[in-house]
Parts: structure tokens; C-alpha cells; sequence
């Protein structure tokens, strides 16, 4: 596997499946509303080679006024994609503020679909203010840092992110901040999973 | 020893086999094999949602 990873910025050549390019037209869409993102979860490990797919892509955007949400909605509109859980525009909106996810999609598709939060946790702004950059044949996603994404994935939980965590550990273990991935366990407590799991 | 351990404890190992073969293999090698997975299911279940839709369409 060749890569390079240095200063919080992991590049990489790789052959790209649908789902990356869907990925990527969706962030084409966000950086033209000029909407800071992160992409976590599920989806970074399965960029980073998982086998495995799922249904929806997570992500957290930053807070917007409803002026940004609305340009958003219209771009979204346009270039053909629609908001599975809302029937106007008002909804979806107030959803964000009450702390609840919406679920974006291609028109006339359910799956897969981009699942957007506004943050609420301190670890979910840490996430959004300092994310990793992974440029994928020159194209560029900005995720959680792999040293917050593994004890995040541990806190889940699920035999599926269990088997994430342990995925990209063995990936990149030679490249992780360890100080970053021992804070971010002890904040979520999951200090003796990291170590069941052999995560040093 | 659980047959859910047992599985789990497996799953891991393939887990664990397949981050070493990405390693040890060329990005092209590696990636041409899982874009194919990954297209192959979103294919499988493209098909599924546009037949639910399509059942659902002619019940209504």
C-alpha cells in the first residue's frame, strides 16, 4: 500500500467505487455552499479500504442561519438530490437545530444517503475544527482524525465498529498520534476496549 | 467458547488478514478489489430500492 501521511494530511492513489464518487459530489455540492464539513464514521473506514458498505454516508456540518440552508436546499435541488426526512424546506432546518440528523439523497434513490448533524458534542467540534485531510487521487475529503475516529468507534460499540477501529489501527498504527488517541479514549472511557482490542 | 465469540474472534482475524494484505499489495491491486465489492453491492441494492418503489407504485 503506498501512501503518504504527514501533517494531518493522508494522500493517497487508489481505484475509486461508486460510493467514493458519489462521496465526492456531495462535497462538490457543500464546498460550493461554502459549508464547512467532516465526514466520520463508517464511510472513513470504508474509504480507507474496509470491506464492507452501508447505507448512509455521516457527517457534521457547521451551524448555518437559515439564508446558508436555504442556498444549500437550492443547490441540493438542482443538481438533483432531495431530503428523504422533510417534506419543506422549514423542516429539515429545524431538525438541524434541534440536534437531529437529516438524511440527503440522490432523487428517486433512498440508499445510500448522507446523514447531517449539526455538532454537539466538544468531541464532535474538535472533529469539524481539525479534521484530516485525505486526498484521494488528487481529490480531497476532510474526515475525523483516525485518532479520534478509533476510541469513537470503540464507544459505539456495534461488532461492525469494533471491526473499523481495529481496521484502521492496523492500517496506519506506524502514523497515529498516540497522545491524540490516548486523551480522545480516556474522554470517552474506553481506555480497556482500546486495550482488549490490542490498540496501544 | 460462544459461537457469537467464535465469529466475532474470526471476523476480526479476516479483519486483521485483510489490513496486512492492503500493506503488503500494490493500491491498485487492493482497490481494484474493493471498488468491485463496493459497486457490486450498491448495484444489488439499487435494483432492490427501484423494484420496492416500482411494487409500491402499482399497489398505491
Amino acid at each position: 500500500m503506498e501512501f503518504k501521511f504527514s501533517d494531518n494530511v493522508l494522500n493517497l492513489k487508489k481505484v475509486m467505487s461508486d460510493l467514493d464518487k458519489l462521496v465526492l459530489d456531495f462535497i462538490k455540492i457543500l464546498n460550493e455552499s461554502k459549508i464547512k464539513y467532516v465526514v466520520i464514521s463508517g464511510y472513513v473506514s470504508i474509504l480507507l479500504g474496509r470491506t464492507r458498505t452501508t447505507e448512509d454516508v455521516d457527517m457534521f456540518i457547521e451551524k448555518i442561519d437559515f439564508k446558508k440552508f436555504k442556498q444549500f436546499f437550492n443547490i441540493l435541488d438542482k443538481k438533483g438530490y432531495w431530503i428523504l426526512n422533510a417534506t419543506d424546506i422549514e423542516e429539515p432546518f429545524d431538525m438541524l437545530n434541534d440536534k437531529l440528523a437529516i438524511r440527503i439523497a440522490l432523487k428517486n434513490q433512498v440508499i445510500p444517503n448522507f446523514e447531517i448533524k449539526f455538532p454537539k458534542k466538544d468531541t464532535d467540534y474538535d472533529s469539524l475544527n481539525s479534521p484530516l485531510k485525505i486526498v484521494v487521487n488528487g481529490k480531497t475529503i476532510l474526515t475525523s482524525r483516525l485518532e479520534m475516529q478509533i476510541p469513537f468507534k470503540l464507544w459505539l460499540g456495534s461488532d461492525k465498529d469494533i471491526e473499523d477501529a481495529i481496521h484502521i489501527y492496523e492500517l496506519f498504527k506506524d502514523n497515529l498520534d498516540r497522545k491524540l488517541l490516548k486523551d480522545t479514549a480516556i474522554k470517552l472511557k474506553v481506555v480497556k476496549e482500546m486495550e482488549k482490542n490490542g490498540i496501544k | 467458547m460462544a459461537s457469537s465469540k467464535r465469529d466475532m474472534k474470526e471476523r476480526i482475524s479476516f479483519v486483521r488478514f485483510w489490513a496486512d494484505y492492503m500493506k503488503k499489495n500494490t493500491n491498485e491491486k487492493w482497490s481494484r478489489q474493493h471498488s468491485n465489492f463496493i459497486n457490486s453491492i450498491m448495484r444489488t441494492a439499487d435494483r432492490s430500492i427501484k423494484t420496492y418503489l416500482k411494487v409500491r407504485s402499482v399497489k398505491k
